[in-house]
C-alpha cells in the first residue's frame, strides 16, 4: 500500500514539475525571440535539435542505413507532397533499419 | 549530471523489542524528494531544448499563443516541434497528428533494438530528447522512466 502510494506521489510531483519547467523554458524562449537578431540560420535550430537527439543514436550499421535513408526518402518526400515527408521518411527509415539488422543476423 | 540514487535501507540490524527500529521506508528520501532529484539531473538538457524550441516556435509566426498551448497541451519537444513546423507549413490536420504520433512513437525513436543508444537496456522517453536522460529513475522501488 504504502509503495502504491509512494509511486502515485512519485510521478504526481514528477509530471507537474516537468511539466512547469517545460512550459516556462518554452515560454523563456518566445519571450527570447523578438530580442535576438534576425539571423537566417536560427531556422537551422531546429534541424540541431533533431541533429542533437539522433547523433547518440548511430551506434550501428542498422541505425546508420536508418537514418540515412529517412534522410534521403525524406526531403524528397517533401518535395512532392510536403505534409507526408516525416512519415514517408520515418517509415522508410524504420523499414531499412529493420531490413538491415535481419541482413545481419 | 548524475544522480545519487538512495534506496531504503535493506537489512538493517533489528533494535530491541523496547525501542523498535524505525521502519525502511521512513528511512530514505520521499517520493517527493526523490522526483525533485531526477528532475533536477534533467533540467540540465531539459530548459536549453525548452528555450531553443521556443526560439525556433516564435520565428515560424505561427504566434505565441499556439507555441504556449503547444508546450502544455503536447507535452513533447520534438513532437512538438515538428507538427508546429507543419501546421505554419499549412500541412493537413491528419498528416500533422500522424507526424507527431511517429517522432513521439516508442516504437520508431527507441523501441527498435537496433535504434537504442549505447549504454541502455531500454529506450528512453519518446522522442522527446529532454526526458531521455540515463540517469533517470530506473532504479525507484516503484518503477522508472522508460
Amino acid at each position: 500500500m504504502a509503495d502504491r502510494t509512494g509511486f502515485r506521489r512519485y510521478w504526481l510531483h514528477f509530471g507537474v514539475l516537468l511539466l512547469s519547467i517545460w512550459t516556462a523554458s518554452v515560454a523563456v524562449g518566445v519571450l527570447l525571440a523578438p530580442v535576438l537578431p534576425s539571423l537566417p540560420h536560427i531556422g537551422l535550430i531546429g534541424l540541431a535539435l533533431f541533429v542533437s537527439m539522433l547523433m547518440p543514436r548511430l551506434t550501428g550499421r542498422p541505425a546508420v542505413a536508418s537514418a540515412a535513408t529517412a534522410a534521403v526518402v525524406g526531403p524528397l518526400t517533401t518535395l512532392l507532397v510536403p505534409s507526408l515527408g516525416i512519415i514517408a521518411g520515418a517509415c522508410a527509415g524504420v523499414a531499412a533499419g529493420t531490413v538491415t539488422a535481419r541482413r545481419i543476423s | 549530471v548524475s544522480t545519487v540514487l538512495t534506496r531504503p535501507a535493506v537489512g538493517t540490524p533489528r533494535a530491541a523489542p523496547a525501542a523498535p527500529a524505525p521502519r525502511a521506508a521512513s528511512t530514505g528520501p520521499s517520493p517527493t524528494q526523490l522526483a525533485r532529484t531526477d528532475l533536477l539531473a534533467m533540467s540540465s538538457t531539459m530548459i536549453p531544448f525548452g528555450i531553443a524550441l521556443g526560439v525556433t516556435v516564435a520565428s515560424l509566426r505561427i504566434g505565441d499563443g499556439a507555441s504556449a498551448a503547444g508546450a502544455v497541451l503536447m507535452y513533447a519537444g520534438a513532437a512538438q516541434l515538428s507538427a508546429t513546423t507543419m501546421l505554419s507549413n499549412g500541412a493537413a490536420f491528419v498528416a500533422v497528428v500522424l507526424s507527431g504520433v511517429i517522432v513521439n512513437s516508442v516504437c520508431c525513436s527507441t523501441g527498435l533494438p537496433w535504434s537504442r543508444p549505447s549504454g541502455t537496456s531500454r529506450g528512453g522517453s519518446a522522442g522527446s530528447g529532454s526526458t531521455s536522460s540515463s540517469t533517470g529513475p530506473s532504479s525507484r522501488p516503484w518503477g522508472g522512466l522508460h
